[in-house]
């Protein structure tokens, strides 16, 4: 899809939880075997505070992208979370962050849910409003405190964080566009998570082949083939990262050196945020990207669908970089925890009557 | 024993709790946070609306170990009285650092955080916490 007026990022923000559990210090508690984690290539992943959601997390990586668009917050006319973590099964999490970044009540705005790829869909409804002058500036955020059944291997790697984007139409105070997109959708029975459930189930065999690789791959290709680029045209490539092995194995298959995938390759330090994982990818790639330089997006959703985008940097983006933290600052930012407050602050521990 | 949280209250404390609005005496200049409708410096009531900075340091704190009903998760709980660049000083819970590592002096930020939820079924607070820059 290429839209009818080119639509650029004004700014980009991050969210990541200070708080750190080792992988290795889940293996032990579950009884896993030395490094069975090992495989996944994720080392550490974040931990919510007790005091953290995918409402405040959202609100925090949008307070930051905002600083970077350097736009009056009340200029944004619409807000959208992409998350499969809402605080509230009923009550939007946008209203809040909204009236908390001070930009109600004159908005349009939703929670959407599409696996990890709900902000990725907000990012296409974002570009096509504001190509077609409905509204000038989206607020894009995708957030979530990712749930995993504790034992299960999922535990490994799910994690929490967001990331959020200020889109407006290309301009001045842009500092990339959006070239154009590709999205690919099929029904794949990869991942779910039933209504009162509170952990979700995975279709084992579904979760590689048929479901990331399948769909990443098709909305790559199409749109590669679709505006004549190949891998060599592009300067970086962040896939969704479920874990650290899935998005380098996809970028051998789609004919991507590691060079081009490691600066935004971020799940092995701070494990899978879902809804934020490729997006996090993308702004630490921004934060090192010089105007000129071409990235490929791929956020990916189970259920499934991915969308591919080609991003090109413009001027400016080097001066908005220190305007708010940094992934790299964010991830060394940290303290570690055992397995007991990782419990407490996961919500697995359960009281009686007080 | 369950928590009760007065939704209407919640509601009617959204500007100050989430954006930390305060009133300022348009007579004396002195800022009220909370917000309040009369100033209690000089007894004039025309004030007006304005945000606060929500940047600020550490005057002094204590630590909340023997907490309320429905605070046991979030224990132990660090509360300080942060001054805010404008000069005003405020009372709030304090996040993202252990107990230990408090420092009076510290250079603080204001985060939005859940204060409190009412169980699993009732409403979730939200409000203005501070954390180390």
């Amino acid at each position: 899809m290429r839209p009818a007026r080119d639509v650029g990022i004004v700014g980009w923000g991050a969210c990541i939880p200070k708080f750190r559990i080792k992988c290795s210090e889940i293996g032990k508690t579950w009884g896993f075997p030395p490094e069975y984690h090992g495989g996944l290539i994720v080392s550490e992943k974040t931990v919510a505070n007790i005091d953290e959601d995918t409402t405040t997390m959202g609100w925090e990586a949008a307070k930051n992208a905002l600083v970077r668009a350097k736009i009056n917050p009340e200029e944004v006319e619409a807000i959208y979370v992409g998350t499969e973590s809402k605080p509230y099964a009923v009550k939007p999490s946008i209203t809040v962050i909204a009236e908390a970044l001070g930009i109600t009540p004159k908005i349009l705005g939703a929670d959407l849910e599409f696996a990890c790829r709900a902000a990725s869909e907000a990012l296409e409804a974002s570009i096509g409003l504001i190509s077609s002058g409905m509204i000038k500036y989206s607020l894009v955020i995708g957030s979530d405190t990712a749930q995993a059944s504790p034992g299960d291997v999922l535990e490994f790697t799910a994690s929490s964080g967001a990331a959020a984007f200020v889109l407006g139409p290309r301009g001045e105070n842009t500092v990339a566009y959006f070239e154009g997109s590709y999205s690919y959708i099929t029904d794949t029975p990869d991942f779910w998570r039933r209504q009162l459930a509170p952990y979700p189930m995975h279709g084992e065999q579904f979760t590689g082949d048929p479901a990331y690789f399948a769909h990443i791959i098709a909305a790559a290709k199409g749109l590669m083939n679709k505006l004549g680029l190949r891998p060599s045209d592009f300067d970086y490539a962040v896939f969704h990262q479920p874990n650290g092995r899935f998005p380098l194995k996809v970028s051998v298959k789609l004919g991507f050196p590691k060079e081009k995938i490691l600066p935004g390759l971020i799940t092995p330090m701070i494990g899978n945020t879902y809804n934020a994982s490729a997006l996090i990818g993308l702004c630490a790639v921004l934060e090192e990207a010089k105007p000129g330089q071409r990235i490929l997006l791929v956020p990916f959703g189970s259920g499934a669908g991915a969308d591919a985008y080609s991003v090109i940097v413009e001027d400016g983006i080097e001066e908005k970089v220190h305007l708010a933290p940094t992934v790299k600052e964010l991830i060394e930012d940290k303290i570690y925890i055992n397995y007991t407050y990782y419990a407490k602050f996961r919500g697995l521990i359960s009281k009686f009557s007080f | 024993m369950s928590m009760k949280i007065s939704v209407p209250r919640v509601w009617r404390e959204i500007k100050a709790h989430y954006l930390l609005e305060a009133t300022v005496c348009n007579k004396c200049g002195k800022i009220h946070y909370p917000p309040r409708p009369i100033c209690d410096n000089c007894g004039n009531r025309n004030l007006f609306r304005r945000k606060l900075s929500g940047e600020g340091e550490v005057l002094t704190y204590t630590i909340q170990y023997i907490v309320l009903e429905g605070y046991r998760e979030y224990a132990p709980i660090v509360f300080a009285i942060v001054k805010l660049k404008e000069g005003v000083k405020i009372l709030a819970q304090l996040t993202d650092v252990e107990p230990e590592n408090v420092k009076i002096g510290m250079r603080v930020k204001a985060v939005l955080r859940k204060i409190c939820e009412d169980e699993n079924i009732g409403l979730i607070k939200y409000g203005i916490k501070f954390k180390p820059v």
